[in-house]
């Protein structure tokens, strides 16, 4: 049972990484970003491309966590900014950045997996017969200090309460002088950066190709949705609750339909909780 | 003629002459070289499959023009026209399959995946079509009569592992991961069980996972758990080496079977810096490499692909350098390099072709098809960590779900 649990925090983690920049990006700017899978692919790609180049781990890691970065804000600048009055057109320019990501990762690395390789893919922690290896380990330490370092940024700076303004009411804020165009690539750059996080930690427990991400989109996706739209804290409570639920449905149904467990519990939250775990009448990132 | 007549007629002729030609040509029967088709994935998720192939085909095609075929007293070269599926058969492939049956009337046709997309079309037009890797079970060629594969399929080879299994490994009990919606890997679980229960061999769990997923802690806990002798990994290269590495991360030591056909470029690129340690123990259950197996020609096939591209030749290789050799003997057989029917029908009469490779097992009557699938012997290899690569360490053949023919070898990695 707790190594059920164990396996299922690692995933939550996971979830909650990638989840909370889709809500970051959905709060500020209402896009469903479906291109921030191809973001992660990008992201895991320059990190192994540094680190196959002879670069440290710990290099290519800030490389790729840079590059989603800078990806993200791309986007942002090339697709969604021009798109901001027409929100009905978001899904599909999404998508198409999403298949433009890939096919470029896809055209620069082709269709081999690669292995991100790292200090620790031999370490594996055990206590007590409970077992984690050192890769999923270090993930959740990395969500857990990414997190934060979001929360902190969102609660304690101005440049977080600018963010928060613009996602609660874009007319208000921008009324009070708050630069629109740089809270949206703000958020869409903060965003990218969680995906790099989540490329870095993840590739090494998987491998690195131009679809790597699909399936765990998909998932942020159903937190996003769990915690409620655009809520920050909803997607980390979110994630976790998925990654238990699947991992426990796992366990003790069938591990075949892990997937269908989280996609059950979605049915029955908006069935009893249609505005998700954090209910709001307001967008909102924090 | 006015000047304006005149014209136009040389512009009709202009366009009327390449039509011709490319409808000569198309259709094969110009006397002197005959067109036939390969839709592969040479892009895409599947590129890993369609890249190679089409490598081993030019070879072939190479080989066999060196002397050409005969056909009805007219010597003949082949030449192929490449289709890219680009890893999407149901779109893509089927588009393709229509421009080269249909527009183009080529007579044969080679193909990789999607079988059961194709076969709306084939309905339609119907071409013989030769499977160059499809080793799914149940057995693509029962979607169409105009299927032929070019290579044993799964029950050709899955009751080798456990045979090797149980004798060499002292296996007696085995758990099984499987990667739930991917058909080959749901086959290879259902040839598993029933060779499993023929061998007295234990199934101590089986667990599965969704395909696409990217985490199998699940399925590794209940196999792992169930503490079996061996494990055993139901899927595709790009699948079962994911689970392999999070199998090896999870502290399991033990044997780990397949029948994926993973080659040491495949276990470097997908496995990284410490693939030799995640291979270990490591045993693999498919038809015969070009590398490791006994028989001279495939064994100078390899070495001859090996160093024109520079990488290691996947068993689909030599089944596809081999594909030129078989439709020149059927097409010399029918007399006719136009008549599809006429071809495939003599396709079930041909013996194995001069200028192959792969080793055929030629069944009743020396026929190199029977009930429409050629075979070459099967082998279970082991990796070898101080080579890092592969070793056959027992080729056999199968009868009616039963192994027959093992060649057991030694000291294989020496």
């Amino acid at each position: 049972m707790i190594q059920v649990l164990v396996n299922g925090v690692f995933l939550g983690c996971l979830f909650a990484v990638v989840a909370v920049g889709l809500t970051l990006v959905y709060g500020v700017m209402e896009v469903p970003n479906f291109a921030h899978a191809g973001v992660i692919v990008l992201a895991a790609y320059t990190t192994w491309s540094v680190e196959h180049a002879g670069a440290p781990f710990v290099v290519a890691a800030l490389a790729g966590i840079a590059c989603g970065g800078a990806v993200s804000v791309l986007t942002e600048v090339l697709a969604y900014r021009w798109i901001i009055t027409k929100p009905a057109a978001a899904p599909a320019v999404a998508l198409g950045l999403l298949l433009i990501l890939q096919n470029v990762a896809l055209r620069l690395y082709g269709g081999e997996g690669r292995s991100l390789d790292t200090p620790y893919d031999t370490v594996l922690l055990k206590a007590g017969g409970v077992s984690l290896p050192g890769v999923k380990a270090a993930l959740i330490v990395l969500a857990v200090l990414s997190l934060g370092a979001l929360h902190l940024l969102l609660s304690r700076t101005s440049l977080g309460r600018a963010m928060r303004a613009v996602a609660q009411d874009r007319d208000a804020a921008a009324m009070l002088g708050i630069p629109m165009r740089r809270q949206y690539a703000l958020a869409f750059l903060i965003a990218g950066m969680l995906g790099g996080v989540a490329a870095v930690a993840y590739a090494p427990t998987f491998q690195v190709s131009p679809y790597m991400a699909d399936d765990v989109l998909l998932s942020a996706f159903v937190v996003v949705v769990l915690g409620g739209l655009g809520s920050v804290w909803g997607a980390v409570a979110g994630g976790l609750v998925l990654g238990v639920v699947e991992g426990l449905g796992a366990a003790y149904v069938s591990s075949a339909y892990q997937s269908a467990f989280g996609f059950l519990m979605l049915v029955l939250i908006l069935v009893l909780r249609p505005g998700g775990l954090r209910t709001t009448d307001a967008r909102r990132v924090a | 003629m006015r000047p304006r007549t005149l014209v136009t007629a040389l512009s009709a002729s202009a366009l009327l002459v390449p039509l011709a030609a490319c409808g000569s040509g198309s259709s094969g029967g110009d006397g002197s070289t005959v067109k036939v088709g390969a839709i592969l994935s040479m892009s895409g998720i599947y590129s890993t499959l369609g890249a190679p192939q089409k490598k081993a085909l030019q070879m072939g095609v190479e080989e066999l023009n060196k002397q050409g075929f005969t056909v009805a007293g007219k010597k003949h070269t082949l030449a192929i026209e490449y289709a890219d599926d680009k890893s999407d058969a149901a779109t893509t492939g089927v588009t393709q399959l229509r421009e080269l049956a249909q527009a183009q009337k080529l007579p044969v046709i080679a193909y990789g995946n999607g079988s059961d997309t194709y076969v709306p079309q084939l309905k339609r037009k119907p071409v013989a079509m030769l499977n160059l890797i499809d080793s799914v079970y149940p057995s693509i060629l029962r979607l169409s009569p105009h299927f032929w594969r070019v290579r044993g399929d799964s029950p050709t080879y899955v009751p080798g592992c456990l045979y090797y299994a149980k004798r060499q490994l002292g296996v007696k009990s085995i758990s099984v991961i499987t990667a739930k919606g991917e058909g080959y890997g749901e086959g290879l679980t259902q040839l598993v069980d029933q060779s499993a229960k023929a061998e007295g061999v234990r199934v101590a769990a089986s667990s599965q996972f969704p395909l696409g997923s990217t985490d199998y802690s699940n399925a590794i806990r209940a196999a792992v758990g169930a503490k079996p002798d061996a494990i055993y990994l139901s899927s595709v290269t790009a699948v079962i080496l994911p689970v392999l590495k999070q199998l090896r991360q999870s502290g399991y030591t033990g044997p780990v079977i397949h029948s994926a056909g993973v080659n040491p470029n495949q276990a470097k690129d997908i496995l990284g810096a410490q693939f030799n340690t995640i291979m270990k123990d490591n045993y693999d259950c498919a038809g015969t490499l070009p590398t490791t197996s006994d028989n001279p020609t495939a064994k100078a096939f390899a070495a001859a692909y090996q160093a024109r591209y520079n990488e290691y030749p996947q068993d689909l290789t030599m089944w596809a350098h081999d594909f030129p050799f078989i439709v020149a003997a059927a097409m010399a057989k029918a007399g006719t390099t136009a008549d599809s029917a006429k071809i495939e029908k003599a396709l079930g009469e041909i013996t194995v072709p001069q200028g192959t490779v792969s080793g055929w097992l030629p069944g009743d009557g020396q026929r190199l098809f029977t009930e429409r699938m050629a075979r070459t012997a099967s082998e279970v290899t082991t990796w070898c960590s101080t080579g890092q690569t592969l070793a056959s360490v027992m080729t056999f053949d199968v009868k009616n779900g039963a192994v027959v023919d093992p060649v057991l070898k030694k000291d294989v990695c020496k």
